[in-house]
């Protein structure tokens, strides 16, 4: 049709202009390196929050000073007349004007992402259709802006007058220059009525947040109502003349095309959310930077007493009126408003902050220290665990009691859980006791008791829900082990998997229950039946989201506020889910629709996550359970009671889990209020455990090194040999040498020592003797030595040019293991058993046996005896990679 | 729908537009008939561009009916432009578009058009059709405004000042393209400050003046209408005074300019020999002797009482 004609010969017109293509591809790509230059070099979450700006920028510039001014001009020139005598109307001339402009703005919006990706190495954090999506309404609703300019203004003169009039304001209070984070308060409520601020936040909220476009629905329906009103008038009050005037009161039908922009500005004002959002990205945008992070800073040093002022206080119920918490040996003394600190406290500013109480993640499995550690740089300051080696459990309960812990999350445990032989549970390879009836029962949880379990964990499943068998008690055990824990005043919890499994468990008189099921969506009469039975429920949607195939925790990884705390182990497990099935019934959206049941009876709701599943890692989940939960239907304010004072009370830690005079100072800092977005516990300022703040820079400082160090092959391994043995002395030609290593570490008694003997393989100068013994105290025992690649002990090397483990070994007949430890299969290595026969013998076992391992971070080589108990000893000769 | 043979194209009657208190057009009516070549007569400011613009649907008037092909251009404005062609006054084009790019693009806002190639060819454009068009002489850019306006195949042609500002050689191009359109038996209204023009091209002409029609008719019929015979250019050997002649039989008027005489006179052959009885009489001889028939710029003069280079 007509207009698209006009469209197309306009733009074949501006082609041969060179002011015309200048600004139109030069122009924006000299902007978006300029700036990317100063603020986004060397920071690929720079750009990512940059560049919905710089586009936004382009579209506003285009859309005033390009097809606005070119608008009148044409009319003023006179070349309008031409068209006006055939027979196209006002409408065609303006739809063309405005085609023409969005046809030119795609090719410039495809190379400035091509240019911010090749040259900024910007992270695709926004999917094509999105970024069309949004290019599309601000095209539209800023090209009806300068339409509409140069349909109110009389001459070329008017028309710069009001161009620049509506340019300013766009351009420093919309986040197209100065981040809307960045602006005071009141600046940002004049900010939330302009236009070009909600395609700006829409852009970086999606890129920068990781936030679907969905939730920016309303700015996006606010961009595209502004652009019909926009054309509408225009078109209306077209003029082909140049000496045709408009009168005064067409003029000030102009503002009309404002109303939209009234509405969400007003909407944006009352609801404070969008608003915090701002704050929220470019503070993680702060955060993301190497150089400094605020964020992160210490508050407080040592263990003197402190207080913070000024600060929003959730106290693990609501919100509550007081404004200061003061700190002193540990525990929290004082809450209340405007309270003096005690002399010689520091002082803490919280202006603008949140404090609430440590998080407690209601479902774990803690497999060594790391875990807790990491649990604790996110702000959960308790892990319950849920199945875990009873000795690693003890062990760590003294170091607690000990106050030795402080950097790590204070631990509370099932110890072994309660299961029907073969049973889930017991494919893990532990060897751990069963139960098969009620008789057993009373000796079998006070065995449990004994060993240090806190709680008593049931498993009540028999896997037909994920299309597998299993074995599992019945429920009349089910039932006499809820009252031999009962009996011994310890709660039982049972983990179900099914809706059926679910009704059989809470007849059976648990506590509470772990995971909700997914096979099919509750009965209605669910959540009344649960409360009738005063249980509480642990739903852990994160990892139920990975059962259904779906690695729930992949945003956490692009999230600047939570990717650079994560080790690489830890990150490549976010990125797993679950194998699935044939037969498995999954149906993710039953566990939300039991979720608002179970809250309209009033069932108590705990935060858990069932870290390290597939699809999870601790202390990071917790954060991304709360969002599930917020989006499954509770308020941030509930979610937050999940995570804090709710299970507290269900698991009878009366000494934790509020802020209130008398508890222990476990405590979080969060920029931002996350009552308002649940997003903003992941904006952490700070961490206290026991009143000593957590050094979590040093811990992201050591993450980014060992990830860092981690990329290239290490410095002397090209040829690959590890040690021939030759010198006398166990040197290695790279990495951090060889060393002792056994399961006593993990709380074992195996022994072992190594030294370098004379004469080798292939009469060589000299081998490696190994002599230990294997002594029954951890489930998975070891003792042999450890090789270790990185360039410090235990940091990832990269090994992946070599593809296999070379090595000559000898020895007293038995079966001994090699294993390879990897940054991304985690702290289980994997293994491959060999005999060590009277002669030399040579093996080569290829990385491809080693499950999961590919050579590219490889943290350990362990030559060791065992599993069998018993003393051991054998050489080993001319270690090489291949 | 085509209107029959000899029926009135365009009527226009009781026509009046004014722009704030200048009144540009007082009150004008007059017919154009299918298949004739119309020109409104007149200097600059009388009114011909308001009306031409009023026909073509570019102004509304104040007063009177218009009807163009049988519609009001003032309401039913967009079917008509698909049946009319028009060529400005001033047409403006963006500099950068090619001749061949402007014609294809305004014969696609038609139903009906002509062959684009055809077109080019027929008005000289062939060779310039890639070219600029701000590249084009003066000639070029009115013979590519005139293809413009006839891209539609249109029942009827409205050009205002199709030769203005352009020299005799290019003039003389311009009439020869519009001779065509005549052969062709198109309906055609031009307007225009150029006798000659309105004499060569035009079946029938209205001298315009002041927003008044001051006559209409064929330039033959005009010029008889006026009826004030002939002009005779003499030169003398000896001088005499005009008077002298005034007085001769049939000679109406006389004046000296420059060593001649000009002298009005009906009917010539009378003027003539009592001048010669004169001259010989007096013993003066005739040198030169020029008679030329009454043209539009005399019946202009006459009915208006100015000359058109006033």
């Amino acid at each position: 049709m007509a207009a698209i004609r006009i469209a197309l010969l306009n733009i074949r017109l501006a082609m041969r202009t060179k002011v015309a293509l200048f600004f139109t591809f030069i122009f924006p790509l000299i902007f978006l390196f300029v700036y990317g230059g100063i603020f986004a070099h060397d920071s690929p979450a720079g750009m990512a929050f940059l560049f919905g700006p710089v586009i936004v920028l382009q579209v506003i510039g285009s859309s005033l000073w390009g097809l606005g001014m070119r608008s009148v001009m044409e009319r003023e020139r006179g070349s309008l007349r031409r068209y006006r005598l055939a027979p196209i109307g006002a409408g065609a001339m303006v739809v063309s004007s405005m085609l023409a402009g969005y046809l030119l703005l795609i090719p410039t919006v495809a190379v400035m992402l091509l240019s911010a990706r090749v040259f900024f190495h910007m992270p695709m954090t926004i999917g094509i259709l999105d970024l069309w999506i949004l290019v599309t309404a601000g095209s539209f609703a800023f090209a009806g802006f300068g339409l509409t300019i140069a349909s109110v203004a009389n001459t070329m003169q008017e028309a710069q007058v009001y161009n620049n009039i509506a340019f300013f304001p766009l351009l420093f209070l919309s986040g197209a220059t100065i981040p809307l984070g960045a602006l005071p308060h009141w600046l940002q409520s004049v900010a939330a009525f302009l236009p070009a601020t909600y395609l700006v936040s829409a852009f970086q909220g999606v890129m920068s947040q990781s936030e679907p476009l969905i939730r920016h629905i309303p700015e996006l329906l606010a961009l595209v109502i502004s652009g019909v009103f926009g054309l509408a008038f225009a078109w209306k009050l077209f003029r082909w003349e140049k000496d045709e005037r408009i009168n005064r009161s067409d003029k000030l039908w102009a503002l009309v095309f404002l109303l939209p922009f009234l509405a969400m500005g007003t909407w944006m004002n009352a609801n404070g959310s969008a608003m915090a959002a701002w704050s929220r990205t470019l503070n993680s945008l702060d955060n993301s930077d190497q150089s400094h992070s605020s964020g992160s800073a210490a508050k407080t040093t040592g263990n003197g007493p402190f207080a913070i002022e000024h600060v929003r206080v959730f106290d693990g119920a609501q919100v509550s009126p007081a404004d200061t918490v003061v700190v002193q040996d540990g525990k929290i003394v004082a809450v209340g408003s405007g309270l003096q600190p005690p002399a010689g406290a520091q002082v803490v500013d919280g202006t603008g902050d949140t404090l609430l109480p440590g998080f407690i993640d209601a479902h774990v499995h803690v497999l060594d220290r790391d875990a807790l550690r990491q649990s604790l740089v996110f702000g959960v300051t308790t892990d319950l665990d849920m199945f875990m080696d009873w000795h690693l459990a003890q062990q760590i309960r003294k170091e607690q009691a000990a106050g030795r812990d402080l950097d790590s999350a204070d631990l509370r445990s099932a110890g072994t859980l309660t299961t029907a032989p073969g049973g889930h549970g017991t494919e893990y390879g532990l060897k751990i006791p069963t139960l098969t009836s009620p008789e057993d029962a009373q000796a079998f949880v006070d065995a449990r008791i004994a060993e240090g379990s806190d709680y008593i964990k049931i498993i009540y499943d028999d896997g037909s829900a994920y299309g597998m068998h299993f074995p599992t008690l019945s429920p009349a055990t089910m039932a006499a082990v809820v009252e031999a824990a009962h009996r011994r005043g310890k709660l039982a919890v049972a983990h179900i998997g099914s809706l059926q499994g679910a009704r059989d468990a809470i007849n059976a008189g648990v506590d509470g229950l772990m995971h909700l099921f997914i096979d099919r969506a509750p009965d209605p009469d669910f959540g009344r039946f649960v409360a009738e039975h005063h249980a509480f429920v642990v739903p852990t949607l994160s990892v139920l989201k990975s059962v259904c195939g779906t690695p729930s925790g992949e945003s956490l990884i692009t999230d600047p506020q939570v990717g650079p705390y994560l080790p690489e182990s830890a990150l490549a497990n976010l990125k797993q889910s679950f194998p699935q099935h044939p037969g498995e019934h999954c149906d993710y959206d039953a566990a939300p629709a039991s979720i608002r049941l179970l809250q309209a009876a009033g069932v108590v709701i705990l935060a858990g996550t069932d870290s390290p599943n597939p699809g999870t890692t601790f202390g990071a989940s917790l954060h991304r359970e709360l969002e599930l939960l917020v989006e499954a239907g509770m308020t941030p304010q509930a979610a937050l009671v999940a995570a804090t004072s709710a299970p507290a009370h269900a698991f009878h830690l009366d000494d934790r889990g509020r802020i209130a005079p008398g508890l222990r100072a476990d405590l979080v800092l969060v920029k931002g209020d996350p009552t308002a977005d649940i997003k903003a516990t992941r904006d952490i300022a700070a961490v206290w455990k026991l009143g000593v703040q957590v050094d979590r820079e040093a811990w992201r400082a050591q993450v980014e090194k060992a990830n860092k160090t981690a990329a290239t092959a290490p410095q002397g391994s090209e040829s690959g040999l590890v040690s021939d043995f030759d010198e006398g002395t166990p040197t290695a030609s790279f990495g951090s040498g060889w060393v002792k290593s056994s399961d006593s570490m993990m709380g074992g008694k195996s022994v072992v020592d190594f030294k370098v003997v004379e004469g080798g393989a292939q009469n060589s100068k000299g081998s490696l003797e190994i002599d230990g013994e294997i002594l029954p105290g951890y489930a998975f025992p070891w003792a042999g030595a450890m090789f270790m690649p990185g360039a410090q002990p235990f940091a990832p090397a990269n090994l992946s040019s070599k593809k296999a483990i070379s090595f000559w070994a000898k020895g007293d007949g038995k079966t001994y293991r090699v294993m390879m430890f990897a940054a991304s299969i985690g702290s289980i290595p994997a293994w491959q058993s060999f005999v060590a026969g009277p002669d030399w013998r040579h093996y080569s076992l290829p990385f491809a046996s080693f499950r999961g391992v590919d050579g590219h971070d490889l943290e350990g080589l362990l030559f060791s005896g065992g599993p069998e108990p018993g003393k051991f000893s054998f050489q080993i000769d001319d270690v090489q990679f291949q | 729908m085509s209107a029959k043979n000899g029926s009135a194209i365009v009527q226009v009657s009781g026509l009046r537009k004014n722009y704030g208190d200048v009144e540009a057009i007082r009150g004008i009516s007059f017919e154009i008939r299918e298949g004739e070549v119309f020109g409104l007569l007149g200097p600059n400011g009388a009114g011909k561009t308001s009306t031409i613009e009023i026909l073509e649907g570019l102004r509304q008037p104040d007063a009177g009916t218009v009807r163009v092909c049988g519609l009001e251009p003032a309401h039913e404005s967009q079917q008509l432009k698909q049946r009319i062609g028009a060529q400005l006054q001033n047409t403006v084009l963006p500099d950068k578009i090619t001749v061949e790019e402007a014609l294809r693009l305004f014969a696609s806002f038609y139903d009906r058009t002509v062959a684009v190639d055809q077109l080019m060819e027929r008005f000289g454009l062939a060779e310039k059709r890639r070219a600029y068009y701000e590249t084009l002489s003066g000639g070029q850019k009115q013979r590519l405004a005139l293809a413009l306006a006839l891209v539609n195949t249109p029942e009827l042609v409205l050009l205002d000042e199709p030769t203005a500002g352009l020299d005799a050689m290019v003039r003389r191009d311009i009439y020869a393209l519009i001779e065509q359109l005549r052969a062709e038996h198109r309906t055609v209204l031009l307007t225009t400050h150029y006798i000659e023009e309105a004499e060569r091209l035009c079946d029938r002409v209205a001298i315009v003046d002041h927003g008044l029609i001051a006559a209409i008719g064929t330039p033959r019929e005009l010029v008889q209408k006026s009826g004030k015979g002939a002009r005779i250019e003499v030169r003398l050997e000896k001088t005499i005074a005009p008077e002298r002649l005034r007085t001769l039989d049939a000679v109406l008027d006389c004046a000296e300019r420059d060593g001649a005489y000009f002298l009005r006179v009906d009917p010539v052959a009378k003027a003539v020999v009592a001048l010669v009885r004169l001259l010989e009489a007096e013993g003066n001889t005739l040198v030169d002797l020029h008679i030329t028939r009454p043209s539009l710029e005399d019946v202009f003069v006459e009915m208006t009482g100015r000359s058109l280079e006033d």
